[in-house]
């Protein structure tokens, strides 16, 4: 028997906390905030709705500053009712790591938005130039300005010399990049040292599950492909 | 943890207060594009919650004759 939403989104928020408590910080405890209009928001804000009050999960394996980790997550998840499946599903998300040293300042930043990609499927009526998961790099690349001050851009009005604008794509609705990904980004690029023991095994444990069921929402989206892969294999 | 409920009204009135941060107006939100705003900070609230602050404002507008 399925779960109820609030039950999943309360499951979600726990699995959140215990993966990122198991590799790369401690003592985060994520909650669920329930809207009446079906949606689950779960975030590292004091109150997930409001969005100033925002609280980081700090990266305690990572570089310090002034006696304090110096980088820190600012998390988001907005959940809903996927409308061809029966079980709750981000609409929303949003990982951002962040450097605190002399100031806040966002590094690297990765967003999804299942209505908001161009994309087919999930229209949102509106027009968008960017696909639905996508990432922004903050920092100056000289390639692109160089680019933008000597092209001729008429027919390219909105490129920006600025590459945190750059909307990346990164793997579409099905196959972008997950949370437990990110955290072995920054494991493998120095922004964390290690994990916490046993973090690993707990990280491909909840990658496993994750993969699954992207895999399963990517068979709703093609059920044909779907049959037609398994009869190539021989499964059915 | 236990999840919390709150109700539309609450989500817009938050939102309306993390706008005054960055002197800004329900309305002028409601009204403005991403990038309209640098801050990233103001992006991100636009990114969580200009869908819902649309349709709030479309749901209260006055019905026409």
């Amino acid at each position: 028997m399925p779960q109820s939403p609030l039950r999943e989104a309360e499951d979600f928020a726990s699995r959140i906390s215990n993966l990122l408590n198991s590799t790369v910080s401690s003592e985060v405890n994520l909650a669920a905030t329930e809207l009446p209009n079906g949606t689950y928001w779960i975030s590292t804000n004091l109150r997930p709705t409001r969005a100033d009050l925002v609280t980081f999960i700090p990266l305690v394996n990572g570089p310090y500053w002034e006696n304090a980790p110096a980088l820190g997550l600012k998390i988001y998840y907005k959940l809903d009712l996927e409308p061809r499946q029966r079980r709750l599903s981000a609409s929303k998300s949003g990982v951002a790591i962040y450097s605190f040293i002399e100031g806040r300042r966002p590094i690297i930043r990765w967003e999804y938005e299942r209505a908001g990609g161009i994309e087919p499927g999930f229209p949102s009526g509106k027009s968008h130039a960017r696909q639905a998961a996508h990432v922004h790099v903050h920092g100056a690349s000289s390639e692109i300005e160089h680019l933008v001050l000597n092209a001729d851009l008429s027919s390219h009005p909105k490129l920006s010399h600025q590459l945190d604008k750059f909307h990346i794509p990164v793997g579409g609705r099905r196959f972008r990049p997950s949370l437990e990904d990110l955290i072995e980004f920054f494991l493998n690029h120095g922004f964390v040292s290690k994990l916490h023991e046993g973090g690993q095994e707990i990280l491909e444990k909840s990658r496993n599950e994750w993969l699954k069921q992207q895999l399963k929402a990517a068979v709703a989206d093609d059920i044909h492909t779907a049959r037609s892969a398994l009869q190539e294999l021989g499964e059915i | 943890m236990k999840a919390t409920v709150i109700t539309l009204e609450e989500l817009i009135s938050d939102v309306e207060e993390s706008l005054k941060t960055f002197n800004i107006t329900l309305q002028d939100f409601a009204a403005a594009d991403l990038d309209d705003y640098e801050d990233w900070d103001l992006r991100d609230i636009w990114l969580m919650f200009h869908q819902e602050v649309v349709e709030s404002r479309k749901s209260n507008a006055p019905v026409a004759a």
